[in-house]
């Protein structure tokens, strides 16, 4: 046996399947460096016993009795901003990454490819870096900003495009502004289009949000 | 109730008669009497008896009012009992109260005797011990006599004179019926006064008190013009008017009976602060007036007539409330209006007698007193006509709560149920016969030694783990459906947020979202039934509308969260609406029950919008 340089980095396991952190356990005891010290099936038992063995490395799963996983990181993360902390769920909604990576999460795995990518994540995280299921989309998702686009992005506009921002902010849907304005539904989009891409929006959902946001700028302007 | 008032009429009408028959033995000898005005204290009455004042007097044009501000009324006549075939014992001038009445005597010997009544003078001092104001006449054999009377009253009250002779007999008979007719009025407005103090407190409603209070100030206003207030409250003379004290207190009542009874604050708010004024006025100034509290720069005259004033308002406005409430549809108005034009008729007939107009009668001296029993009576029934009305509106409010629980109940059962079937088709034709696919392919694959040639055993087992993960995305929707759990966790913004993208992002249909903030202090119910209407609306447009843009926004005050949602496909066509409608329907109980409004708006080919709105709290 390898005896590694470094010493062993100690793990906790937090998830209210019994199966499933048996599971976890057969799939990370092939990895030396790993130490599994506890587990915990709540997560009020699983901050009691962070904050008693200060384990290195956490994994998380988002739906336990009481205290849910991100509560849980809430709490831990303050405290010890070094601990690493993963979190291994079902739940793919965008929603809940976003969460934790706004709470620090290390790494976010869906529990489909848990056996499979586990030992990946706990390589990258404990490098330091940032891991999310491929499934995910693999990567950190661009919240949007509007702070950057200001007034400078709303000069760039024309007239007309002004006009259908504004029709936007009014709550109306393309084909009401194609009417109001005595243009075809296709030229709408277009100018829709046109709008997103000069003011860097992300798609146009995001298009009614901005305008609403900006109807004062885009008066005075 | 019903027997009480039946019972008090015809008792009033039998002392009614008493009265009359009794005073039909009177004699009116009015229109003997000549009059003349002079001003205060500028002669003696002696000299004017005498005919040494040179005063100007005129025959009495009968009836007619006699009163001029601010000066004496001379009346004099010359009597002749033996002509009259009358053994006459008392002159009585009926029907009013006069503040001072001065009468000389001037027999045919040249003796002069005098004696005094009226509201100024003590009663213990009269001759006659009569409510009204009467004389003893000299005794008989020394005819013929000359009368004068001197009257004074410092206010502007109109005088109608009266004169009238009565022998002893048919005097006591008078006097004792007007006691008796006095006994009943008091009488029933006691029983009335009784009947709704006990009902204020059994009912807990403020406008029987109301009631009382009017009822008790008409009754104080009666003694008073009667002049038994002198015989049995002021005996020994009393120093001023009390009579603006209960017509202000009278206002004031009557103003917030109708208030109460016809409920004006909710039905008409304006009014309602108008005329409280109006009785808040009306009660300070009464009250002023009887203290003689004396307000700097604002003369007497102006507040008497200023409480005239106030007095009509508030009659015109009791009348003007009840019929407009009437016309709106409230019954219980009819009786208040009735009766208010009973007291105006009683009050009408006896100042067209003061003022002149008509001559004097038993009735009319009595009528503002029957205007005032026909107004408590009716009101009082009015009361207890209310009880009904808002017992049996109370029922009826009852049932339709009832019926609509009962829709409701109804309506949510079968929606539980639709949901029940939606969910038991997808667990048993996606989860169950995916389940059973699986089942079928790990058999044969453990069965079978060696696999189809091309594929290894590996292979084979990674496809069915991936078909495995293909029901598990089923059930991960389903759980979601099921219940909101991102709700739960991350609240309402993000919620809806993942549940818009969700429901899109498979679809060819655009959509925008301006989600903003929910306030912190928001009911967790309240957030779910939001999300629930949301989703349901995102479920029906996925359905049925058939729609290529969908827009949605959620904007919220510290009160009130608002939510819009537009799409542009088909709108609802209500022929068919039968199972969206049933959905719609579900929505709006939903969002009625925490007490928040749902709309909908939808044109065929044009799209559909709804919006709904919910109290933070």
């Amino acid at each position: 046996m390898k005896i590694m340089s470094e010493r062993q980095q100690t793990l906790l396991i937090a998830d209210d399947h019994p199966i499933f952190r048996q599971g976890m356990k057969q799939v990370l005891e092939p990895t030396l460096w790993l130490r599994i010290v506890a587990e915990a099936e709540s997560g009020d038992s699983a901050l009691t016993q962070i904050r008693y063995l200060k384990p290195d490395i956490v994994i998380l799963d988002i739906a336990m009795p009481g205290m849910d996983g991100l509560e849980v990181l809430e709490k831990v993360r303050p405290a010890y901003p070094d601990m690493i902390v993963v979190i291994v769920t079902s739940y793919d909604d965008q929603a809940y990454l976003e969460r934790a990576l706004e709470l620090g999460v290390n790494g976010y795995v869906i529990k489909d490819v848990a056996a499979e990518n586990i030992v990946q994540c706990l390589d990258t995280v404990r490098r330091g870096e940032i891991y999310i299921s491929p499934t995910l989309g693999g990567r950190v998702p661009k919240l949007p900003t509007f702070e950057s686009v200001e007034l400078e992005s709303l000069k760039t506009l024309t007239e007309m495009e002004r006009i259908v921002l504004e029709k936007v902010a009014q709550f109306l849907t393309s084909k009401e502004i194609a009417r109001d304005l005595c243009v075809s539904f296709r030229t709408i989009q277009n100018h829709r289009a046109h709008i997103c891409s000069k003011l860097e929006l992300k798609g146009t959902h995001q298009l009614m949000s901005y305008a609403r946001k900006h109807r004062e700028l885009l008066k005075s302007s | 109730m019903r027997t009480i008032f039946i019972s008090i009429v015809l008792m009033l009408l039998c002392s009614c008669t008493k009265i009359v028959d009794a005073g039909s033995s009177a004699v009116d000898i009015s229109s003997q009497f000549q009059l003349a005005h002079s001003a205060q204290n500028e002669h003696q009455p002696m000299d004017v008896l005498f005919g040494k004042a040179g005063l100007d007097f005129h025959p009495l044009d009968y009836p007619q009012d006699i009163a001029e501000f601010g000066k004496d009324s001379w009346l004099k006549a010359r009597l002749r009992r033996t002509d009259m075939k009358l053994e006459a014992g008392i002159l009585e001038l009926p029907g009013q109260l006069f503040g001072q009445v001065d009468i000389w005597f001037e027999l045919a010997d040249g003796e002069t005797l005098h004696d005094r009544a009226g509201t100024w003078y003590p009663y213990v001092e009269r001759k006659v011990k009569h409510a009204g104001v009467a004389f003893f006449l000299p005794p008989p054999g020394q005819e013929p006599v000359n009368v004068l009377i001197r009257m004074r009253s410092n206010k502007a009250m109109p005088v109608n004179f009266t004169a009238l002779l009565w022998t002893q007999e048919s005097w006591s008979d008078y006097v004792f019926n007007q006691r008796v007719w006095y006994g009943v009025f008091l009488g029933a407005i006691l029983i009335l006064v009784i009947n709704n103090i006990f009902l204020a407190f059994s009912f807990r409603d403020n406008s029987y008190f109301f009631y009382v209070g009017y009822i008790l100030c008409l009754a104080f206003i009666a003694i008073l013009v009667s002049g038994l207030a002198e015989e049995y409250l002021w005996p020994s003379g009393k120093l001023r008017s009390y009579i603006l004290l209960p017509s202000g207190l009278g206002i004031f009542f009557v103003v917030n009976f109708a208030n109460t009874f016809l409920n004006i604050k909710q039905l008409k708010p304006s009014w309602y602060w108008a005329s409280s004024m109006l009785s808040i006025t009306a009660l300070v100034f009464g009250v002023m007036i009887v203290t003689e509290f004396r307000v700097p720069l604002i003369p007497d005259f102006f507040i008497t007539n200023f409480m005239h004033i106030l007095t009509v308002l508030g009659g015109a406005y009791f009348i003007a409330a009840s019929l407009g409430s009437y016309m709106l549809g409230m019954k219980q108005a009819r009786f208040l209006a009735l009766s208010m034009l009973a007291l105006l008729g009683g009050m009408v007939i006896y100042f067209l007698y003061t003022h002149g107009v008509i001559k004097y009668n038993v009735y009319v001296v009595h009528a503002m007193e029957v205007g005032t029993l026909i107004e408590g009576v009716l009101l009082s029934l009015a009361l207890s006509d209310r009880i009904n009305l808002l017992s049996s509106e109370k029922e009826r409010v009852e049932r339709e709560a009832l019926a609509a629980h009962r829709t409701f109940s109804k309506r949510l059962i079968q929606a539980q149920e639709m949901d029940r079937e939606v969910f038991s088709n997808t667990m048993h034709d996606s989860i169950g016969h995916g389940m059973l696919v699986l089942k079928q392919n790990l058999d044969k694959l453990a069965s079978s030694d060696s696999p189809t040639q091309n594929t290894s055993r590996a292979d084979e087992l990674r496809r069915q783990a991936a078909y495995c993960g293909e029901i598990l995305d089923e059930v991960r929707r389903i759980s979601h459906d099921l219940h909101p759990h991102l709700l739960k966790r991350l609240g309402l913004k993000s919620a809806i947020e993942s549940t818009v993208e969700m429901a899109f992002s498979t679809q060819s249909i655009e959509w925008q979202a301006d989600i903003g903030d929910v306030p912190r202090g928001i009911n967790k119910e309240r957030e779910i039934v939001i999300y629930r209407v949301i989703q349901e609306c995102l479920n029906n447009i996925l359905k049925h509308a058939d729609a290529t843009e969908v827009i949605i926004a959620l904007s919220s005050d510290n009160k009130m969260i608002r939510v819009n949602i537009k799409d542009d496909g088909k709108g609802i066509d209500p022929g068919e609406a039968s199972e969206i409608g049933q959905g719609l329907y579900g929505m709006k109980d939903r969002v009625e029950l925490f007490g928040g409004w749902f709309s909908i708006e939808s044109r065929l080919d044009v799209g559909t919008h709804i919006s709904f709105g919910l109290a933070v709290t």
